[in-house]
C-alpha cells in the first residue's frame, strides 16, 4: 500500500527546546493512525508541519507523494483540525463551513449539501444558523473536527480530536471515523490511549521528537495485556499467582487496593487466566471487587519509552 | 494561470468574509460612525467659523445681509486668504493657488479626511491579522489557501471598507453644508468630495499597507495596534525631520526618505490637476504595496 505520509529526519526547535528531534514516520493510505506521545513529546507540531502551519528546520516531509504542503496543490486534498486554535468567534456555522469550502475549492452548488451533512454528522444540525460564539466547548470542537470533513480530503489530521466531548460525541465520533477508514487516511493524536485502541489500525509511539516504535496495533498489543483487580487490602498470594501463571507479570498499586497483572500473549486470554487467578485469590481472602481490562497499549508505550 | 485564478477566486472570498465579519462584529459601524461623526462635527465646526467670518465681513463693510455667502466667495479669493494659504502650503504659491481652486467645503473635507483617515486606519485595521494569528482562526484558512491570498483579500477588505466610510462621510459633509451654508454651490461641493474622497483613500491605503504590514509580524492583536499607532507617529516625525534636514550634498539623502513616507505626497495627491496627482497616487499605491510585500516576506517564513 502507499504511503500518504512520508517523514524524514522531521526537525524543529522552539528557542533552545528541540520538539522534533530528526523524527521519521511512514503513514499508510487507507489507515487509523494513532499518534502516541508524553505533553511535548513533538505531535502537535508534527502535524502542524504537515499541514503547513509550522516551518520545519531541517527533514522532509511528502504527503500523498506530492512532496510537503503546498496550499495550491493541497487544498482540500489534506486537512487539518489544529489543537488549540479557535474557530472565528462571530461567523455564523454553516456560513464559516461555506467559507472554507469555498476556499478549497468544493463546487458552488454542491456546498450546502455538504455543510449540512458534516453538521449532521457532528450532531450541529440545529445549530447550523447560529454564531460560533454561542456554542459550547464540546459544539466547538465538533465544528472543528466537521471542517476538517470539508470536501472529502484524502489525508487528514486531528489533533486531540475527542478533547472537551461528552461521551455520547466520542462514541458517535469513533463510530463516524472507523466507518471512513479505507477511504481517508485519519492521523489522530490523543491521549486517551483507550480511545485509540478503540479506534486505529496502527500507532506510532513519539517520544522527545523523535519515533520509538511504530507498529501496527494488533501486533504491538500481542505483547501485553493488562488486567487491573480492584481488591480490599489484604495480603497477597504474589508468588502462587506467579506460578499458576507463568510469564505474568504481577504487582500490588500502592494502598494495597489495587492487583495489576501485565499478561503475556503466550499466557492466553484474560477468561482463561481469571479462571486460575481469582481462586487463589478468594482462597486467601482477598475479597476481589471488580475486574478490569487496563490499556495495553499505554502499558507499551510506558514500556517502549521508559528506556529512554 | 489556474494559479492565479485561484489566488483571484481566494482574494476576492477573504475579502468577501473580512466584510461579512466587519459588519458582524459592527467594526465597520464603528468605523463609518467615527468617519461620518468626524466629518459632520468638523463641517458644522466649519461651516460655524464660515458665517461667523462672513457675518464679520457683511458688519466690517457695511455690506446688506443679502450678499451673505458672496462674503466667503470673495474672502476665498482675496489677496490676503492666498497669503494665508501659501503659508500654510509651505510658501508655495503654485500649490496654493491650485488648492484654491477647490470649494471651501472641498477643501475642508480633503484636508479632514487625510488628516482624519491615517489615524482611524490605525486604530482599526492595524491588529486584524495579528488577531487572528493570535486565536489561531488562521490555522483553518491557511491549510486552504496561500498565506499571499489570505492577506491580499484581508487588506481589500479593509480598503473597501475604506473607500466606503470615506464616501459616506463625503456624503455627510455635502449635507452638512446644504443644511448649514446659505449659499450652497451643491454641485462644485459635490464634485470636489467626488474627488476628494478617492484621494483621501489612496493616501489612507499607503498607511493600511503599513498597519497591514506590521500586523503580520506580531502575534498579539495588543501589540499590533499598539505598534500601528506607533508606526504613524514614527512616520510622521521622520517626514518632518527628513524634510527640516533636506538640502544639497549629502543631505539630499532626505529627500529620499522623504519620497517612501506616505506625508510627502501629500500635497501632490491634494491638487485638482492630474499631472500631480496622479504620480503621486501611483507612488502612494505603490508605498502601501510595498510595505504590504515586506510585511509579507516575514509572515510567509513565520509558524502560525
Amino acid at each position: 500500500m502507499d504511503p500518504a505520509l512520508e517523514i524524514q529526519g522531521l526537525a524543529k526547535s522552539y528557542g533552545r527546546c528541540r520538539a522534533l528531534d530528526g523524527l521519521d514516520l511512514t503513514v499508510p493510505a487507507g489507515s487509523l493512525f494513532g499518534l502516541v506521545g508524553a505533553n511535548g513529546a513533538g505531535k502537535t507540531t508534527m502535524m502542524s508541519i504537515c499541514a503547513g502551519l509550522l516551518r520545519p528546520d531541517a527533514g522532509r516531509v511528502d504527503l500523498l507523494g506530492e512532496g510537503a504542503f503546498d496550499p495550491l496543490r493541497h487544498a482540500g486534498r489534506v486537512s487539518i483540525l489544529p489543537q488549540d486554535a479557535r474557530l472565528p468567534r462571530h461567523a455564523r456555522v454553516a456560513a464559516l463551513l461555506a467559507f472554507y469550502g469555498r476556499l478549497q475549492g468544493v463546487p458552488a452548488d454542491g456546498l450546502p449539501q455538504q455543510g449540512a451533512q458534516l453538521l449532521q454528522w457532528v450532531n450541529l444540525s440545529e445549530r447550523a444558523r447560529d454564531v460560533v460564539n454561542s456554542l459550547s466547548h464540546g459544539m466547538l470542537r465538533r465544528l472543528a473536527v466537521a471542517q476538517a470533513f470539508l470536501g472529502e480530503p484524502r489525508l487528514i489530521f486531528l489533533d486531540e480530536p475527542m478533547s472537551g466531548l461528552d461521551p455520547r460525541e466520542v462514541a458517535r465520533l469513533r463510530d463516524l471515523l472507523r466507518a471512513r477508514a479505507g477511504r481517508q487516511t485519519i492521523v489522530i493524536s490523543s491521549h486517551v490511549l483507550t480511545e485509540l485502541e478503540a479506534l486505529c489500525d496502527r500507532v506510532a509511539f513519539i517520544d522527545h521528537g523523535r519515533l520509538v516504535r511504530q507498529d501496527r496495533l494488533s501486533d504491538i498489543m500481542r505483547h501485553h495485556q493488562r488486567v487491573s483487580y480492584r481488591i480490599r487490602p489484604a495480603p497477597v498470594p504474589l508468588a502462587e499467582l506467579c506460578a499458576a501463571v507463568p510469564g505474568a507479570e504481577w504487582s500490588v498499586a500502592e494502598g494495597g487496593g489495587e492487583l495489576i497483572a501485565l499478561l503475556d500473549v503466550e499466557n492466553g486470554g484474560i477468561a482463561e487466566v481469571n479462571a486460575q487467578v481469582l481462586p487463589i485469590l478468594l482462597r486467601a481472602g482477598v475479597a476481589v471487587e471488580e475486574v478490569r481490562r487496563g490499556s495495553a497499549l499505554e502499558e507499551e508505550f510506558l514500556q517502549a519509552t521508559a528506556a529512554r | 494561470m489556474a494559479g492565479g485564478r485561484h489566488l483571484l477566486r481566494d482574494v476576492l472570498t477573504v475579502a468577501g468574509q473580512e466584510l461579512a465579519e466587519s459588519l458582524r462584529t459592527r467594526r465597520a459601524l464603528l468605523l463609518l460612525i467615527l468617519f461620518c461623526g468626524g466629518t459632520v462635527a468638523g463641517t458644522w465646526a466649519f461651516t460655524a467659523f464660515l458665517r461667523t467670518v462672513e457675518a464679520q465681513l457683511v458688519e466690517a463693510l457695511g455690506l446688506d445681509a443679502g450678499v451673505t455667502g458672496g462674503a466667503t466667495t470673495a474672502l476665498w479669493k482675496s489677496s490676503f486668504f492666498r497669503r494665508v494659504m501659501i503659508n500654510m502650503a509651505g510658501h508655495n504659491a503654485d500649490l496654493a493657488e491650485a488648492l484654491l481652486q477647490f470649494t471651501p467645503l472641498g477643501l475642508f473635507f480633503g484636508w479632514l479626511t487625510m488628516s482624519l483617515g491615517p489615524w482611524l486606519v490605525a486604530l482599526s485595521s492595524s491588529g486584524r491579522l495579528a488577531e487572528e494569528i493570535w486565536s489561531g482562526s488562521v490555522r483553518f484558512v491557511v491549510c486552504r489557501t496561500t498565506r499571499l491570498a489570505w492577506v491580499c483579500g484581508k487588506f481589500l477588505g479593509q480598503a473597501v471598507l475604506l473607500l466606503v466610510a470615506l464616501l459616506l462621510s463625503g456624503l455627510a459633509a455635502w449635507l452638512t453644508g446644504w443644511l448649514r451654508i446659505e449659499t450652497f454651490h451643491g454641485a462644485a461641493v459635490l464634485r470636489d468630495l467626488l474627488l476628494l474622497a478617492p484621494k483621501a483613500w489612496v493616501y489612507g491605503l499607503a498607511f493600511l499597507g503599513l498597519v497591514t504590514a506590521l500586523s503580520m509580524c506580531c502575534r498579539s492583536p495588543g501589540v499590533a495596534n499598539a505598534l500601528g499607532v506607533a508606526a504613524l507617529l514614527g512616520v510622521t516625525a521622520a517626514y518632518h525631520t527628513a524634510r527640516h534636514f533636506a538640502g544639497g550634498g549629502w543631505r539630499r539623502i532626505f529627500d529620499a526618505v522623504q519620497l517612501v513616507l506616505p506625508n510627502h505626497h501629500y500635497f501632490d495627491l491634494m491638487r485638482p490637476d492630474w499631472t500631480h496627482a496622479l504620480p503621486a497616487a501611483v507612488f502612494l499605491l505603490a508605498l502601501g504595496l510595498a510595505y504590504l510585500v515586506l510585511g509579507y516576506a516575514r509572515l510567509a517564513r513565520r509558524d502560525l
